[in-house]
């Protein structure tokens, strides 16, 4: 893959660049959002990978132009991930909070690339979802690899728990709301999280 | 601490007025009841003299007059009721009645009310208390003289005028008194807490620059681990780096728990905390289970509260995490309504001596029980500011070999 990797530390540049060069990526690196843009035109890349708090050009700015050339992105953030920012009119396809390890940043790569590639859509409720555009079906609602993973997990009955998790449905029962689907998540005591219709 | 300062301004001000009332409350009362008895010290002397003022006779012969000296009274007379001036300027009325109904009217100084309506006034007293308040500024008195039934009205409206001054403006002292008081708290509390405040801002500034400095760090030296590792193959060295980074990871995801929770980023929506402290119990009961302990759940069906999702999910969590690290055999978390508020209790058996124990909510603060076990005394501290972010009041306490935390939202 080719990836472009923006970070205002040199350290992390450096050194997700060898880690990233080691597992057979082509890595152009930037350190700060005006080089980013800059670096547009030296494409195609497969994903970008970009800290939040880039200097010059914000990473919300920069997503716009990367969606533009259909490039996925995945934004480290200095803090945990909260409703609010799944909330957000920028949404990346994922977000990787520091400190992570090295297999995270693969296993989200993975993630995200995968889904863009041969993501298939499939129904939760009455709520379509549009795997490889990471949207919800016929609107301008986006999601993040996290929330179709979950998406998915509850659609086939398997059990979501722990703080990652309850975010997201906080987040996803938000956007549901907003589109004015009836479908929910909600849980059910002694079984879990479930997708059910706010009707019933 | 913002809602410190307001709390020390409402209880100051309470505490003022408390003081206010009471003081008013006693100089009113006193002024009034002064009033009473001056009035039945009239209306006693007007009874024991068949409803008229003593040596009224003798005052028309001039029996009661004040020597003089000089052309001038050579004597300060008697005051108040005694005064010899008070049966010239008191306004009263006495009606006897007999047996068989018939009245007479006895004495007569009085002109807001007729005489007729005046015997209907005092006809109408016969069957009350022997004396009272009657009309507001009326006092009267009923007793039996020579086998008849006395009534005598005297009218105290000019007596009792500077009682009512007084009141209103008590009242308006009161009222002034409290916005003031109410003002001068707020200067004063601005300018108490502004150092406590201060430091409270820095703390956790500090928190959030120390996250913040550490994350960048420990993910690169999580990267060039590896990839010294996929260069020259895993030593012992690079097995300690990662023991080690593992270990501020999970310090700086603690210290991350404080840092980043600020009031304004909350959303509140009408959730359920029944199903919040299911959910969590349900997560955390493998860990119970793992280390041989029972935990329990009691939640109502449906406890509806007005609150952050998020936020209180996370308050779940540590409670149960709190009890997992440190029961011994059992623990339990409860959530109940009780009158206007809602109640979460977690508890658990400890070996910890009784008494308050409401500084586990303090930063970096821990137990003698937490000695060895991991942890850097952050997480009941996000509890508390969680449960004040939503108005609430968080405790602790041993009892009985139990430890109890409990929440009021």
């Amino acid at each position: 893959m080719t990836i472009l990797l923006a970070a205002s530390d040199r350290d992390l540049l450096r050194s997700y660049e060898a880690l990233l060069t080691l597992d057979g990526h082509e890595v152009r690196t930037a350190f700060d959002g005006a080089q980013v843009a800059s670096l547009m035109g030296g494409g195609p890349y497969d994903a970008a990978i970009l800290e939040s708090a880039l200097p010059r050009v914000g990473h919300e700015q920069l997503i716009q132009l990367l969606r533009r050339e259909n490039v996925p992105v995945i934004v480290m953030l200095d803090r945990r991930v909260s409703a609010r920012h799944l909330l957000s009119g920028s949404l990346p396809e994922a977000y990787l909070p520091l400190p992570f390890l090295p297999n995270d940043l693969r296993a989200l790569l993975d993630s995200v690339t995968e889904k863009r590639r041969t993501g298939q859509p499939f129904s939760a409720g009455d709520a379509a979802v549009d795997v490889a555009r990471f949207r919800f079906e016929g609107t301008d609602t986006r999601l993040t690899a996290g929330e179709i993973d979950l998406l998915a997990a509850l659609n086939r009955g398997e059990p979501v728990q722990g703080r990652r998790a309850r975010v997201m449905i906080h987040a996803l029962n938000e956007k549901l709301r907003r589109l004015g689907r009836a479908t929910r998540i909600e849980y059910q005591p002694r079984k879990g999280y479930k997708l059910v219709s706010s009707h019933e | 601490m913002n809602r410190a300062r307001k709390q020390f301004v409402l209880y100051a001000l309470l505490a003022i007025f408390a003081l206010l009332t009471v003081l008013l409350g006693i100089i009113n009362g006193a002024n009034f009841t002064m009033a009473s008895e001056d009035a039945d010290h009239i209306t006693q002397m007007l009874s024991e003299n068949q409803g008229m003022f003593p040596g009224q006779r003798a005052l028309e012969n001039g029996g009661m007059r004040l020597n003089m000296r000089g052309g001038r009274p050579a004597q300060i007379g008697p005051l108040g009721p005694d005064s010899p001036e008070m049966a010239a300027s008191m306004r009263y009325f006495t009606f006897v009645f007999s047996e068989d109904g018939s009245a007479e009217r006895v004495a007569w100084a009085i002109s807001a009310v007729s005489e007729e309506d005046a015997l209907t006034w005092a006809r109408s007293l016969l069957g009350e208390e022997e004396t009272g308040w009657t009309a507001t500024t009326y006092r009267y008195r009923v007793y039996e003289l020579n086998g008849k039934t006395y009534v005598t009205v005297i009218d105290q409206g000019r007596e009792l005028l500077p009682s009512y001054r007084i009141l209103i403006i008590s009242l308006i002292g009161l009222a002034a008194g409290l916005i003031v008081s109410g003002l001068a708290l707020m200067a004063i509390g601005r300018r108490l807490f502004a150092p406590l405040e201060e430091a409270d801002r820095k703390q956790k500034r500090f928190i959030a620059d120390v996250e913040k400095e550490f994350k960048t760090p420990l993910t690169v030296i999580n990267a060039n681990t590896e990839i010294i590792e996929r260069e020259g193959g895993e030593t012992e060295q690079t097995r300690s780096i990662n023991r080690q980074v593992k270990r501020m990871t999970a310090l700086v995801k603690d210290l991350a728990t404080l840092g980043v929770f600020d009031e304004g980023d909350m959303t509140r929506t009408e959730l359920d905390l029944s199903a919040l402290a299911m959910a969590a119990a349900d997560a955390a009961r493998p860990g119970f289970e793992e280390k041989g302990r029972t935990l329990r759940v009691k939640a109502e069906e449906k406890t509806l509260v007005r609150g952050d999702s998020e936020a209180l999910s996370d308050l779940m969590v540590e409670l149960l995490d709190n009890a997992l690290k440190f029961s011994l055999s059992w623990a339990e978390l409860s959530v109940s309504r009780e009158g206007g508020r809602v109640s979460i209790t977690a508890s658990n058996d400890t070996n910890l001596p009784a008494g308050g124990a409401d500084q586990v909510f303090d930063r970096f603060t821990r137990l003698d029980n937490a000695r060895d076990l991991p942890g850097a005394g952050l997480g009941l501290a996000r509890v508390k500011e969680i449960v004040a972010s939503h108005n609430g009041r968080a405790t602790a306490r041993v009892a009985d070999g139990v430890f109890t935390l409990r929440v009021n939202l």
